[in-house]
């Protein structure tokens, strides 16, 4: 970006709008006297060119003149013009649904409390305009409302900000203008247009953090039984593990021998508490951390934002960080289990002060010295005015009616900046948040990946505000069912309860498509239908969540309970169409190829069912049949010019090992891709395109009969010659395999131990026998040459599908036990 | 304003359900729990409706409430029925005591997206609530061994206004 005018404007602050740009007006007001500053401030107003001209920005530097500190109120304004009628006008303060009608005129307006995006739009149906602020930008507090004076509509930004006596500072303000075909996704789109890196996970840090979480379920299997948490962790397709509490006492993360021996408020189970000296703890920690990180989820290095302390640390190294309410009393004091379980625990402010300072050199000490790929941010919120040492030293001070203050998640951005800096080997430290409905968008932004923890169906709204606050980043539904607070389940009968559950797993499998969720372990766990769906999930949502869904109904707007949503970019798009009816849906459908990328294409439905489909003008119009509670999963297959229309016929078939893709069409596509990844394009011939798998060289069917064991006896594995690390580590995931199915999916539960054998020693060849180090896995009668062996477990996974048993979630086991579940597994309806 | 039940012929055993008597700023029979800083409860006047139970929480912590004990006969079956209004949060009313912990909840429609079409309404703890907009609601027990109970209305740890008029308790068969 670079700067191409410039206004200072002294004492005057009423600024006219640019020449030839967007009518955004500024106005500082005192916040004492609510009246227009006329003194003591400074304003220069910066145009920004953009890049890709996506938004319009302006930069604005307030600086405070006087010799007094200043509590000012910046208001930007935006003008609206249109002549729709007010039931053609809606606006959307950055949560929630747009608003039309009546309401516009009762000044709407939302503030930064509950994760609202820090972007409003009013738009009617030709034409809008969004107000925004950058989505990593640090604020206390700011308010987006809708303002009808004098029969115009202004998009209103007021920030209160508190400036010290020749402080400044600048805030970079964003005009979008939107054609709002879906409304005010239109300018959502746009603004995760303009920050990629804010709305993605960062690409130099261990790709796993960016992954999904595992419910915890990896961490307890390393302590006790290490040879299935590999194999768990696979099943439920995680990739990080919420490595809860690794500390002794809480705000003192990383165990210093000075604050080791104390007395706890409550016993202890824990051996750490029993005598264990600083340096046995950082030793075992130390190896569990590599242990889980080397069962192939990575270790996220929990801390609660770094907001809390054990109590008597607090007072006594840290008074000055403790939050207080105004009579004196702890702003939060826990004197019942919360972090670590024997500690009582209060909150604190973390930037600025003695206990920041020291939990920066914890974090960096703990990085350099363990195997921390990311941190962990639980409660990571905001919503608690902090007056105490370090507001000072804080970016973006407010003021209220008690005082200049900053809230809480000012020093956990501020946290997060640093940790995020912290590199190991050329790469830097992840962030996993927990967002819960207090956080802000700015915390959103600094996460890699998101926790949700809770159902997506409790606290609904702040589940699609911390969608749109988390752009195209994957959220990990933690909790399930919580039926038990939203049911009057006691009054219900089990076959009800029943229902509720199915429900409830309906629902979840829904949301997930719709909005780029994917389930934690505690949900698929003992639910068949939620596991079945987990390796296309993780496929589609991978790909990245888009605001704008791009399919519509092709006469008319799609019903309530149709869902759709879309994911990536260009030629491998993937379209997601849920039904949430209870009964089948079909109609025509227009996917808007435009939002997808310069060209027009043709899907196929991924379970590779032929799909006639038209392509008119920039469109492609599908007839579709959705089952009830049932999403169906589309991808863009091939891609044609844009001036090309009429209809096509498109099929995906495969044996596993080769696949061909059958347009039937006039077209001539420019380039095409199989539905699932995994597969080489080899030639085509007229309609038809062949592949080949990229990890299979014989078919599916070949490969999962193949006698890996049975009653009387087990195939054997051949390591090949010189074989790595990687080799027997390939070799023993094989052998945890069917462990892990002997034990957890036959019944009654059995040992099976593929033996894993030297390439040297001698092979029993009366027995099937398995080898590694293969370009693709291939079967030769009762030899299986294995390629990715990886890839051969998520394959093998079909014929030896595990689900396990319901987890109950938080309060829920007695619901789960009223529901009368047979082995407490919920089966699908017949 | 009646109720959909208020045909009942037996007596309401709430006292100045319609907030309409007051005594030094606090309306007559109802006792104001205080919660955390920042919770009120009030009575203002509201137009069209006379005065109101009003509860407002400012904070996501335990709310104020307004209370009321009542005498019940044990083994009996009640209705409390009122009317509610909110823009956000968790309303809350129950009627509470020793062997007895009756609640609803009253939540956004926005907040509530599983009735009808995963599960069925009547098995919600909630009740929906458009922003804003005054409805009936309603629950029923049995007082079992109870023989007085504390009604209570506010809000559900959750940030909000929540109002209230109206209040009901009869004995239904």
């Amino acid at each position: 970006m670079k700067p191409f005018f410039l206004k200072v404007l002294l004492l005057c602050l009423l600024i006219a709008p640019a020449t030839a740009q967007t009518s955004l007006n500024f106005e500082a007001v005192d916040g004492k006297t609510n009246k227009p500053i006329s003194d003591g401030i400074s304003v220069q107003k910066k145009v920004i060119q953009a890049k890709d001209n996506i938004s319009e920005v302006y930069e604005f530097t307030i600086k405070n003149t006087s010799s007094n500190q200043r509590w000012i109120y910046l208001n930007w304004k935006l003008n609206f013009i249109s002549n729709a009628n007010i039931d053609n006008t809606y606006y959307w303060s950055g949560r929630g649904n747009a608003v039309s009608g009546e309401a516009l005129i009762k000044n709407p307006s939302e503030n930064a409390d509950r994760d609202t995006t820090m972007l409003q739009a009013i738009y009617d149906k030709d034409q809008g305009i969004a107000l925004a602020l950058p989505p990593d930008q640090i604020v206390t507090q700011f308010t987006q409302s809708l303002n009808y004076s004098g029969g115009k509509y202004f998009l209103h930004l007021q920030i209160p900000l508190v400036l010290d006596a020749g402080q400044s500072d600048t805030f970079p303000i964003e005009i979008y203008h939107f054609t709002p075909r879906y409304g005010f996704l239109d300018a959502l789109q746009k603004y995760f247009s303009a920050h990629p890196a804010d709305f993605s996970p960062r690409k130099n840090i261990d790709p796993r953090a960016a992954g999904v979480g595992d419910g915890s379920i990896v961490r307890p299997l390393v302590g006790t039984s290490k040879e299935l948490a590999f194999e768990t962790g696979r099943r439920f397709h995680a990739n990080w593990d919420w490595v809860y509490a690794p500390f002794k006492r809480t705000g003192d993360i990383y165990g210093r021998e000075q604050f080791w021996n104390y007395e706890t408020a409550r016993p202890s189970d824990a051996w750490r508490n029993k005598g264990a000296t600083a340096a046995d703890y950082h030793a075992k920690r130390s190896q569990e951390l590599i242990d889980i990180n080397a069962s192939g989820v990575a270790s996220a290095f929990y801390t609660p934002s770094f907001l809390y302390s054990e109590i008597g640390l607090a007072k006594e190294q840290y008074p000055d960080a403790i939050i207080y309410n105004e009579d004196g009393s702890y702003y939060k004091e826990y004197t019942t289990p919360w972090v670590t379980g024997p500690d009582n625990e209060v909150m604190m402010y973390p930037w600025g002060n003695k206990f920041a300072q020291q939990s920066m050199d914890d974090a960096k000490q703990l990085v350099a010295e363990n195997d921390i790929p990311a941190f962990g941010y639980d409660v990571m919120a905001g919503g608690v005015a902090y007056r105490g040492a370090g507001m000072n030293e804080s970016p973006r001070r407010a003021f209220d009616e008690q005082g200049a203050y900053v809230d809480s998640s000012v020093a956990i951005a501020k946290m997060a900046d640093f940790t995020r800096s912290l590199t190991k080997n050329g790469r830097e430290t992840g962030l996993v948040g927990n967002a819960n409905s207090g956080t802000r968008p700015f915390l959103v932004a600094r996460s890699d990946s998101l926790m949700f923890e809770q159902p997506p169906y409790y606290h609904a709204s702040d589940f699609v505000a911390l969608r749109y606050a988390a752009g195209h980043k994957l959220i990990t539904i933690w909790n399930p069912w919580r039926l038990v607070n939203l049911l009057k389940w006691q009054d219900m009968t089990p076959a009800q309860l029943q229902d509720a559950y199915h429900g409830a797993a309906d629902y979840l499998r829904l949301s997930c498509f719709r909005y780029g969720s994917f389930p934690s372990p505690r949900w698929a766990s003992g639910v068949p239908q939620i596991m079945r769906i987990l390796p296309l999930l993780k496929e589609v949502i991978t790909q990245g969540w888009q605001a704008v869904p791009a399919v519509r109904g092709a006469n008319n707007d799609l019903p309530d309970y149709i869902w759709p949503a879309r994911y990536g970019n260009d030629l491998g798009s993937f379209i997601t169409i849920g039904n949430a009816s209870k009964t089948p849906w079909q109609g025509e459908i227009a996917i808007d190829n435009d939002y997808l990328g310069t060209s027009n294409y043709l899907f196929a439905e991924v379970n590779g069912k032929v799909l006639s489909q038209t392509i008119k003008e920039r469109t492609t119009l599908l007839q579709i049949s959705i089952p009830a509670h049932e999403t169906l999963v589309l991808r863009a297959v091939a891609m044609i010019p844009i001036n090309a229309i009429g209809d096509a016929a498109v099929a995906w078939n495969d044996d596993g090992a080769n696949g061909t893709l059958n347009i039937k069409s006039t077209f001539t596509p420019a380039k095409v891709l199989s539905p699932r990844a995994g597969w080489s394009l080899i030639n085509h011939n007229a309609q038809i395109w062949n592949f080949h798998s990229v990890y299979f060289s014989s078919p599916l069917s070949d490969i999962l009969n193949f006698p890996f064991f049975s009653e009387t006896f087990t195939a054997q594995i051949i390591l090949p010659q010189n074989a790595s690390i990687e080799d027997q580590q390939d070799a023993k995931h094989l052998q945890e395999y069917f462990a892990f199915w002997g034990k957890q999916g036959t019944s009654p539960a059995r040992d099976i131990e593929l033996p894993i054998l030297p390439y040297t020693s001698k092979v029993d060849t009366t027995l099937p026998t398995i080898r590694l180090d293969y370009s693709t896995t291939r079967r030769e009668r009762d030899t299986l040459n294995v390629g990715n062996v990886t890839q051969l477990l998520n394959a093998l996974d079909q014929k030896y599908f595990y689900y396990g048993t319901m987890n109950p979630g938080p309060s829920g086991a007695a619901v789960l036990k009223k529901a009368d579940l047979p082995g407490n597994i919920l089966l699908p309806n017949p | 304003m009646l109720s959909a039940h208020a045909d009942t012929t037996e007596k309401n055993l709430i006292v100045n359900g319609d907030f309409e008597q007051m005594e030094n700023g606090v309306a007559a029979g109802w006792t104001v729990l205080k919660g955390a800083s920042g919770s009120i409860a009030s009575f203002p006047a509201e137009p069209g409706k006379g005065n109101i139970g009003r509860v407002d929480n400012t904070q996501n912590t335990q709310s104020a409430y307004l209370s009321q004990w009542v005498k019940l006969e044990p083994h009996q079956n009640y209705r409390l029925s009122l009317q509610a209004a909110m823009s956000s949060g968790k309303l809350t009313f129950a009627a509470g005591s020793t062997g007895l912990n009756k609640r609803m909840f009253g939540e956004l429609t926005e907040e509530l997206p599983m009735a009808p079409l995963f599960w069925d309404e009547s098995w919600l703890a909630s009740i929906p609530f458009e922003p804003g907009q005054w409805r009936e609601a309603s629950m029923e027990f049995n007082s079992g061994d109870v023989t007085k109970v504390l009604i209570t209305l506010g809000g559900f740890f959750s940030k909000g206004s929540y109002l209230f008029d109206d209040v009901k308790l009869v004995k239904i068969p």
